[in-house]
């Protein structure tokens, strides 16, 4: 199928008014009246509040109002278990907790104030370890629950004893991945309007998922959803981390307006950011496998530690994404699986682009070429096989039937690119002198979309207008990969016009359609369907009126090149704006709302096993090092990252998402980490949180390989997480191979590469 | 937050007078280092009342060769440094340590005088200075004086700079024939890095193959970058034929364990310190063995 608009590298939409500056972003929001807000943070990771006393603080010229918890309805928030403090009631539970909220006339004010807020605490011992969260006879973080485990789930497979009984080879081995932040270029910011245009309160800001942010607001302001309007901001950056700690700062912004009834505005520096800001989950790793001489994988027994923080936030899911994948795609008859997440007093973790796949691929990807090692075998050959194809099952034992499996073809794209087999061989000979040289390979299933966490369905609203320009609202978010290029191509093409005709409208929850978070790549393959559904409905209004009015039928019908055109007939019936006008004249309603339910699926809890996602993407990347053996230095010379997305909207996004995703998981890979010690946290701005810059990109080749879906719009599933869940795990695989000198601890730091382990001012934390 | 005037000038007598005159004066030069820590509310940085911007005083920038020295205005950026052909021709190891300092944007603020006074243990333009005996004019209402870098720096972000002085001009000997100069720097990343260990070196090998007048400067290494006379003087008199790279390695490692005692981050730092100074006399000896 040949497409006119979709399938096409089409310039982003929203590119212009971003690269000259002329796109507003929550910042840069002004109201009359604007008063700005301040939080007091905690002083220590865990300690009871004893007294707040705000006297100093109200007296100070200036300062409008000053918030506590006792001032929330509500207090207590989450998308799944609502135990997140707004502010905090009675206890402090990690380092970023709030405390209270000025709100004054200038930030210079606010700022003086909250320090003019005298708190008493009485400092408690914390608990900064889930193994030792873990442990019966530790505290409870939480008193009102039984224990400190805030989930744990499990996939069974067939009988590992067995498994591992007629194995020839066993090989167990322990992973550690640390807390990374999003590290966003644009730190958090809420402005909160009262009484605006009907609107008890409307929220402006940074705002990943604006239905999310309306559901916190509403549920701690203990109002209906219809009186909380969210309106998103052009985004700068977000990664899954504005989600709940933009929730929190809404409410807080939210109950400060009611309480002065001006605007507030809510911004955190960067410091405040990284202290604030929920992180990706540290995980420890336990596998241990089973093969034969051959290399045939027979057993699997995996069990991942993750630490959740203060509080449950995305635990479950994030673990549970862990749970389905921990295998990798490789077939086994036996397998059993464990994920646990528990509190502790660190700072609480949540989503991050991977959501608990980085993780795993980096365990279960660099194990595989563990045990190629051990059986003497190319990586590559052993991954060859046992990976899944056509009709494999899966751990979970879902039938890969409904969709190609694209491993295979992913894998041999990369292999070619990189010149991998050449290279592996010519670089396991002796190297002279220090640098060395290694290449690596990881690869992934990624399951698209929500799977069986929640309901997972997407609506949009196409509304051709009596000119015929057209405004596309939907309730998924543009945060940044290119949602609104995307969705207006998808309605360019079954309209037939250019894609100048479209304005795309920002989220306004009261009026798109209620669509579930912008999350878990599943942007296109939802809302790009609920897109479509809309404009085909359009068209097919469209269709049927000229078919009656030209005595046609409809099914020869079709739009394109701005026009209406008869099968096998050149010739133009009339133009799209002459089918506007006899819209317009005989009162047909050219607007549509299209409403898009993912596929049945459904997972056993009890059992461990079920069909968790509808269906699934592969990738394979391969990375090429150079590891200076004397220094630690690592130079990452090339990456080629091959990723089969059912069919590719906008190539060129695509290849965006792409590039940053592997850069992302390039800093994950070497040299990101929130270095926590005791619940405190040291690196609170980017002097000393380092994320790659653009003199730490290597060559990167990007290959998109289709395979269209049958469930996707046009076929296309996802990429923007995919892209970068495997380059940690790549790296690694080519750090030891240069090397000769297995490092199962993320990032491959300089000390890490030159002594084996980390180094810190206080313990070694490598497991 | 801090409360302070702020005050400019655009001569060294209008400094020099604000200076005499006024207590607690913090100079702004290209603020790199400065506007950082008042950000941060850094403990190193001392109590002020005045901030001093002396970034416009059109005197302190210029690179002039002497007869003796190559005289360098203490507002020269790291840009300029790297631009500069007297630089590249008579230092080029100033020119490679500074492209290695931050970004575009901190080279082109960030001061040679700056980054002296700074006084950072992981200060890049520090080991190669102080490994060509750079000298620094000070000068007060008073007169001006003159030391030598490892005279000027005092501790970790500490110096003889006295309240009423200002830092105008760097003074480098020039080299003779025949000496050889190598900096390397090892960063977390490829750019915008603070040195995690850097390495200045600089020798002479004469016309019998023998090395003379070693002068080495680690970076990051210890308290403030100073010399390693040990290691120093265990390469002197040494013919390149029969230097033991290895054994230098260990020494320039016990070097600096006498100075800094053991640390937390020793254990990597003497392992890739041994590896600095054998790879850069490696790259000497080689060098020497094309002549």
């Amino acid at each position: 199928m040949v497409y006119d608009k979709v399938n096409k590298p089409i310039r982003r939409i929203d590119g212009y008014e971003k690269v000259t500056g002329k796109a507003k972003f929550a910042a840069d929001l002004f109201f009359p009246n604007l008063l700005y807000g301040k939080v007091l943070r905690s002083k220590y990771p865990h300690a009871q509040i004893i007294k707040i006393n705000l006297d100093k603080a109200l007296a100070y010229p200036g300062v409008k109002a000053i918030i506590t918890a006792k001032d929330i309805p509500n207090n207590k928030i989450g998308v799944i278990i609502q135990d997140q403090q707004v502010l905090a009631q009675d206890e402090v539970f990690f380092i970023g907790d709030g405390i209270a909220v000025v709100a004054a006339n200038t930030l210079e004010t606010a700022s003086k104030a909250i320090n003019l807020i005298e708190v008493e605490y009485k400092e408690l011992p914390g608990i900064f370890d889930p193994e030792e969260a873990a442990r019966k006879d530790s505290f409870l973080i939480h008193s009102d629950r039984q224990n400190n485990q805030v989930i744990h789930h499990r996939l069974r497979k067939g009988d590992t004893e067995k498994g591992f009984q007629d194995a020839e080879i066993i090989l167990e081995r322990e992973y550690s991945t640390p807390f990374v932040e999003h590290a966003y270029l644009e730190p958090e910011v809420v402005v909160a309007v009262p009484y605006e245009q009907n609107s008890l309160v409307t929220i402006y800001g940074s705002i990943q998922n604006p239905f999310a942010c309306r559901n916190a607001v509403a549920s701690a302001l203990k109002v209906s959803l219809n009186k909380v309007r969210v309106i998103q901001n052009h985004l700068g950056g977000s990664f899954g981390g504005k989600d709940e700690v933009i929730s929190s700062m809404s409410v807080r912004a939210a109950v400060l307006a009611l309480k002065t009834g001006q605007p507030v505005k809510l911004i955190n520096n960067r410091e405040e950011s990284i202290l604030e800001s929920y992180k990706r989950h540290p995980y420890k790793m336990k596998y241990k496998i089973g093969a034969t001489r051959e290399g045939k994988l027979v057993a699997m027994e995996i069990k991942c530690l993750a630490d959740s923080g203060a509080y449950a936030c995305q635990t479950p899911f994030v673990t549970w994404r862990s749970v389905v994948q921990a295998t990798g795609p490789y077939e086994l008859p036996h397998v059993k699986t464990d994920t646990y997440g528990y509190f502790t007093n660190n700072i609480y973790t949540g989503a991050m682009r991977g959501y608990g796949s980085p993780q795993i691929i980096f365990a279960n990807e660099s194990l595989m070429d563990e045990l190629a090692q051990e059986l003497k075998m190319n990586p590559l050959e052993l991954r060859l096989k046992n990976i899944y194809h056509n009709n494999s099952i899966t751990a979970s034992g879902q039938k890969l039937d409904n969709h190609t499996v694209s491993l295979e073809e992913v894998i041999n794209r990369a292999i070619k690119e990189s010149d991998y087999i050449n290279k592996y061989q010519e670089y396991n000979k002796i190297q002279s002198g220090d640098k060395k040289k290694g290449i690596g390979m990881a690869i992934s299933f990624r399951g698209c979309s929500l799977g069986a966490e929640a309901t997972d369905a997407a609506g949009a609203i196409v509304a051709v207008q009596r000119d015929g320009s057209v405004l596309i609202s939907t309730g998924l978010a543009e945060n940044g990969m290119g949602l609104k290029t995307v969705f207006s191509q998808i309605v360019a093409e079954e309209l037939g016009i250019e894609l100048n005709r479209i304005n795309y409208m920002e989220v306004d929850t009261s009026v798109s359609p209620e669509s579930g978070s912008t999350v878990a790549s599943r942007s296109t393959i939802l809302g790009g369907n609920a897109v479509k559904l809309a404009a085909q409905q359009v068209k097919d209004k469209i269709l049927a009126m000229i078919a009656a009015k030209y005595n046609l039928r409809k099914e020869n019908l079709y739009l394109k090149n701005e026009g209406i055109y008869e099968k096998f007939n050149p010739q133009k019936i009339i133009s799209y704006e002459e089918m506007i006008e006899v819209a317009n004249k005989e009162g047909i309603f050219l607007s549509a709302y299209g409403w898009y339910k993912a596929p049945d699926i459904f997972w056993d809890e009890e059992a461990g096993q079920g069909n968790p996602y509808f269906t699934y993407v592969y990738g394979c990347q391969v990375a090429e090092v150079e590891v200076d053996t004397a220094t630690g230095q690592i130079e990452i010379l090339k990456i080629t990252a091959a990723h089969e997305v059912g069919k590719s909207i906008n190539p060129a996004c695509l290849k965006g998402q792409i590039y940053g995703g592997v850069i992302m998981g390039l800093g994950y890979g070497i040299m990101e980490e929130v270095e926590t010690y005791q619940g405190y946290i040291r690196n609170t701005n980017f002097d000393e949180y380092l994320i790659p810059t653009i003199k730490d990109k290597p060559d990167l080749v990007a290959i998109i390989v289709e395979n269209p879906d049958p469930y996707g719009p046009y076929g296309a599933k996802s990429i923007g997480e995919p892209s970068l869940e495997l380059t940690a795990a790549a790296i690694a695989n080519a750090v030891a191979q240069a090397t000769g000198k297995r490092i199962r601890n993320l990032p491959l730091n300089l000390e890490r590469v030159l002594l084996g382990h980390a180094l810190s001012r206080e313990v070694n934390h490598d497991v | 937050m801090y409360n302070y005037d702020f005050l400019t000038a655009l001569k060294i007598e209008d400094a020099l007078y604000y200076l005499d005159r006024l207590e607690k004066v913090k100079i702004l030069a290209g603020g790199t280092d400065l506007i950082v820590n008042i950000h941060k509310k850094s403990s190193r940085l001392p109590h002020f009342d005045y901030l001093l911007d002396i970034s416009n005083i059109e005197e302190l920038k210029f690179i002039a060769l002497k007869k003796q020295f190559l005289e360098i205005g203490s507002l020269i950026t790291h840009t300029q440094l790297i631009e500069d052909t007297l630089i590249a021709k008579y230092f080029p190891i100033l020119k490679f340590a500074a492209q290695t300092i931050g970004s575009p944007q901190i080279r082109n603020r960030g001061t040679i005088g700056g980054n002296i006074v700074n006084a950072s243990p992981a200060a890049d333009l520090l080991p190669p200075l102080i490994a060509l005996k750079a000298r620094v004019e000070l000068v007060s209402p008073g007169g001006k004086r003159e030391l030598t870098l490892t005279e000027f720096l005092s501790g970790p972000y500490q110096t003889k700079l006295q309240e009423n002085e200002l830092l105008t001009t760097i003074k480098i000997p020039l080299l003779n024939e025949g000496y050889l100069a190598n900096f390397q720097k090892i960063g977390r990343r490829k750019s915008l890095a603070i040195a995690r260990l850097s390495l200045a070196l600089v020798t002479r090998i004469d016309s019998e193959n023998i090395f003379q007048d070693s002068r080495i400067v680690p970076g990051s290494a210890t308290p403030y970058p100073q010399s390693f006379p040990v290691t120093e003087g265990a390469v002197n008199g040494k013919r390149t034929t029969d230097l033991n790279l290895e054994e230098i390695g260990e020494i320039i490692a016990k070097e600096m364990i006498s100075i800094t005692g053991k640390r937390w981050s020793t254990p990597y730092k003497s392992k890739a310190l041994s590896a600095l100074v054998i790879r850069a006399l490696k790259e000497f000896i080689s060098k020497a063995g094309t002549k």
